[in-house]
């Protein structure tokens, strides 16, 4: 039973990996934010928008190729091209100038060492396009950054003075110490090394749990970076510990995605990144720690809202599974008792009628007709998914229950004179039984599509009915994390009763061992 | 009634005796024969939706020229007429006569609103919120239904059985494929992803409705269809034709598809009842066919506004009843007589 249990368990990796490709090719038909189709032209014309829609395709990971990234690119690529750009002086030099400034600090270290290199012409332009990043450490006057002649020399110098300090341990050291000791010289530090202690900060912020030290480490990486972090505060005043945690975790969220502007991979990092630096992987790396974002309906995170409906939804969806074994069972036994006689007929012909009609029309039916009450609230929801998928299980299982009546051994119980209810219950039923609990892990998916509908109809607050607000609101996050949850417990529940069947009937666990060892 | 009877066994070539067989044996089930009849009747309606019910004439004279079946062309040279004739203002040479139901699906009368059935002689069963005429959005809905479920089941079916086939025939890492995808998609509730599908697509249609069903139920076909082969490829007559030098094709042709056969005209059976539930359940949810366009299951959501209109449950509800029983009923004849083990 153990290799058993394993194998299946082994199995199921595949299985969720598919099922993980799939739904991420789901987001797929999102329809994507325009295009930037002349982002220079866009960048001269209103910096602004132009951020905001590099912001929005980023976001959605959609500047990162879809499943193979072969160039990973990072603070020491993205520098490199931009510098290219810029002494090439093509049509990308303006975004390459923009891009080195929002570089910042971190692009230093692979810009500065190569000055000699350039020619003295590009050495201008380059010197040039790093004034902005000058004038937000805090380095340098106005004439020294923007003048053409001695933009230069000063950017030399500097290297020549502070190349020490754009190093790790040494940025350590000082957010370090400022975590300690916060003074206003400290902040200078960190400030005057500008995006390169970015990776330091998202660290601290993340250990830490200190108020302020959290509002000042914000302070500084907005600084760096030129973006607010915006908490939602709907209760002034209340909980402030709790607000210095949303802002962590925005930084945190912020920086997920644009990390690789800021951090320079050394070697294994770049194999990984081949994987990690692509759409599939960041979507997957977020969905797997239940990061779907937050709902544009109401900007709350969408994780708790999630749960709190799957809690309505399979509470909704086990009740319903649950009370259609318990009367299927005793209404299979009876037709096989009385076959072909008056009961079992009228039993078939309202079956089959059941088993006709539609989900939504028998719980529109129960809306009307049942008492609304708080009791109630989930039992005759449930109830009504009950009635309309009661059918095709017993019409299953009468059937199942007919074929093992026909068997020989159960001939030979009757033949010994065992009476004919004993048959049905001891000898026919448990091998009857079988295919209908299997069949539990198939019927799950139906059963949640049931409940869906259900739930739209009695208004119950599940995945079901805010999927349906979802839709509504344009909330695609909601949608794709839904999907993605229901095929998983889909699956779980396949694996449950896989493992229940085979502790029942241990040829089913032999079949499976030697299927395996065929297929490998 | 009579004449409107399903395929007789004359009935041009017959591919296999099975089918031929199946179909006779329908004749002699009073209940399945009832059942192909209603089929046929609302498959009539389907086809012929505009004839039945259209705003437009199915002949008229309007300004010294005479059309024919505008209600199917709608030439454009008619747009001002309705209005005229409902305001009375028509020229005293023109004329029209009328589909049995002068009403067009999307037609709207803010004053005719929630009738009930057979208030009005012009609204037989009654109106819906919006003032339009149920009997027409019924026989409209009819082809709504019908269409996509005739597409939705087709397609599946095609690429259900050839996967299917593909996998069990060929074996080894075709079929781990095949069988790995039938697995995964398993696992997505039907009536889940046609909604994730519809309400993520930037702009839904009927052609992505049955696509994205068509999508959700094809491993169920390939399953069934892959277990097939698999079971007629264990046979001696299967070895008896290698060991006679037959080609893989030869096989599969000959031996493998006309055994095969049977199943999968059953399971399409069934397949086109279970597209009309999950059809009318998302367009009940309203994600389905996209607002416009007359459907049974969009009839019935009407209820969420107008909740004491009880013929918006029962007229269009009954029409679903009417369908899906029917096919059921028509797919248990055909599966008792093709395909005895499956029997219930």
């Amino acid at each position: 039973m153990l290799r058993f249990s394993t194998r299946r368990l082994l199995w199921a990796i595949p299985t969720l990996f598919g099922i993980s490709v799939i739904v991420f090719l789901l987001t797929s038909l999102i329809p994507e934010p325009p295009g930037l189709a002349s982002p220079d032209a866009l960048l001269a014309l209103e910096p602004a928008v132009f951020d905001t829609l590099e912001e929005e395709r980023r976001e959605r990971f959609l500047d990162l190729p879809r499943f193979v990234n072969n160039r990973p690119k990072d603070a020491r690529a993205r520098a490199e091209e931009a510098i290219a750009h810029l002494v090439a002086d093509d049509e990308h030099a303006l975004l390459a100038a923009h891009t080195l400034a929002r570089l910042g600090g971190a692009a230093l270290p692979h810009v500065l060492p190569n000055f000699d290199r350039l020619t003295p012409h590009a050495r201008i332009k380059v010197a040039l396009a790093l004034a902005p990043i000058g004038e937000r450490m805090g380095v340098g006057g106005e004439s020294e950054l923007h003048d053409p002649e001695r933009a230069t020399a000063f950017w030399t110098r500097f290297w020549e003075d502070r190349s020490l300090d754009f190093t790790e341990p040494s940025v350590r050291r000082t957010v370090g110490r400022l975590l300690r000791h916060t003074s206003e010289l400290r902040e200078r530090d960190i400030t005057e090394v500008d995006t390169f202690a970015l990776a330091e900060i998202m660290l601290a912020l993340k250990d830490t749990r200190d108020r302020d030290a959290i509002l000042r480490l914000s302070a500084l990486a907005a600084h760096a970076t030129g973006r607010s972090v915006e908490i939602p505060d709907d209760a002034p005043g209340a909980e402030t510990a709790e607000q210095s945690k949303q802002i962590a975790q925005a930084w945190q969220a912020w920086w997920y995605i644009h990390k690789s502007d800021y951090v320079t991979f050394g070697g294994p990092e770049r194999v990984t990144a081949a994987v990690s630096e692509t759409r599939y992987g960041k979507w997957l790396a977020r969905a797997a720690t239940g990061q779907f974002g937050v709902s544009p309906i109401d900007n709350r995170p969408i994780f708790p809202k999630l749960m709190a409906g799957a809690q309505i939804t399979f509470a909704l969806t086990g009740l319903a599974m649950l009370a259609s074994y318990l009367i299927a069972l005793p209404l299979a036994l009876l037709s096989a008792w009385k076959h072909n006689r008056s009961v079992d007929r009228t039993l078939a012909l309202v079956l089959f009628v059941l088993y006709s009609l539609p989900t939504f029309w028998v719980a529109e039916i129960f809306v009307r007709v049942m008492p609304s009450g708080s009791a109630g609230r989930i039992v005759w929801p449930a109830a009504a998914l009950t009635v309309a998928s009661l059918a095709s299980l017993s019409r299953y299982q009468r059937s199942a229950m007919l074929e093992v009546l026909g068997l020989d051994y159960v001939r030979t119980a009757r033949a010994k004179g065992v009476s004919e209810l004993r048959v049905l219950v001891v000898h026919a039923l448990r091998n009857a039984m079988m295919p209908t609990v299997t069949l539990a892990g198939l019927q799950l998916p139906a059963f949640i599509g049931g409940a869906f509908i259900v739930e739209e109809v009695f208004a119950v607050p599940g995945l079901g009915y805010q999927s349906l607000r979802a839709v509504d609101g344009h909330d695609d996050a909601w949608l794709i994390a839904t999907i993605l949850l229901t095929a998983v417990v889909s699956t779980a529940g396949l694996i449950v009763s896989d493992l229940a069947y085979a502790l029942l009937d241990p040829r089913v666990r032999e079949l499976f061992l030697r299927r395996q060892g065929t297929q490998a | 009634m009579r004449t409107e009877a399903p395929p007789s066994s004359n009935f041009a070539p017959v591919p296999a005796a099975g089918v031929r067989q199946a179909i006779g044996r329908l004749r002699q089930s009073p209940l399945a024969f009832a059942g192909a009849i209603v089929l046929a009747c609302f498959a009539f309606f389907a086809v012929f939706a505009d004839l039945f019910a259209s705003d437009f004439p199915l002949l008229c004279r309007f300004r010294n020229a005479t059309y024919v079946l505008p209600n199917v062309t709608h030439p454009p040279a008619l747009a001002e007429f309705n209005e005229l004739r409902a305001a009375g203002q028509l020229s005293p040479g023109d004329w029209a006569i009328n589909p049995p139901i002068p009403f067009g699906a999307a037609q709207e009368s803010k004053d005719e609103a929630l009738l009930p059935p057979l208030s009005r002689r012009a609204h037989l069963l009654g109106t819906d919120g919006h003032g339009r005429d149920v009997l027409a959005r019924l026989v409209h809905g009819t082809r709504t239904s019908f269409g996509v479920a005739l597409f939705a089941v087709i397609a599946f079916i095609g690429v259900g059985s050839v996967l299917g086939a593909l996998g069990g025939f060929l074996g080894g890492i075709v079929d781990g494929f095949v069988s790995r995808t039938i697995e995964i998609l398993s696992a997505f509730p039907t009536l889940v992803l046609v909604l994730v599908v519809q309400a993520l697509l930037p702009n839904p249609t009927r052609t992505t409705l049955f696509a994205a069903i068509a999508l959700a139920r094809w491993p169920e076909i390939a399953r069934l269809v892959r277990a097939e082969v698999l079971v007629v490829l264990s046979n001696d007559y299967i070895v008896a034709a290698r060991a006679l030098g037959a080609s893989p094709w030869r096989v599969l042709v000959r031996h493998i598809i006309p055994n095969a056969r049977a199943p999968i005209v059953v399971a399409a059976m069934f397949g086109v009842a279970q597209v009309v539930l999950i059809e009318a359940s998302l367009s009940f949810l309203r994600v389905g066919v996209p607002p416009g366009i007359a459907s049974w299951g969009e009839m019935l959501s009407e209820l969420r506004d107008y909740s004491s209109a009880w013929w918006l449950l029962v007229v269009p509800g009954l029409a679903i009843f009417a369908v899906v029983s029917s096919l059921n009923l028509v797919g248990e004849a055909l599966r008792d007589t093709l395909d005895p083990r499956l029997r219930m």
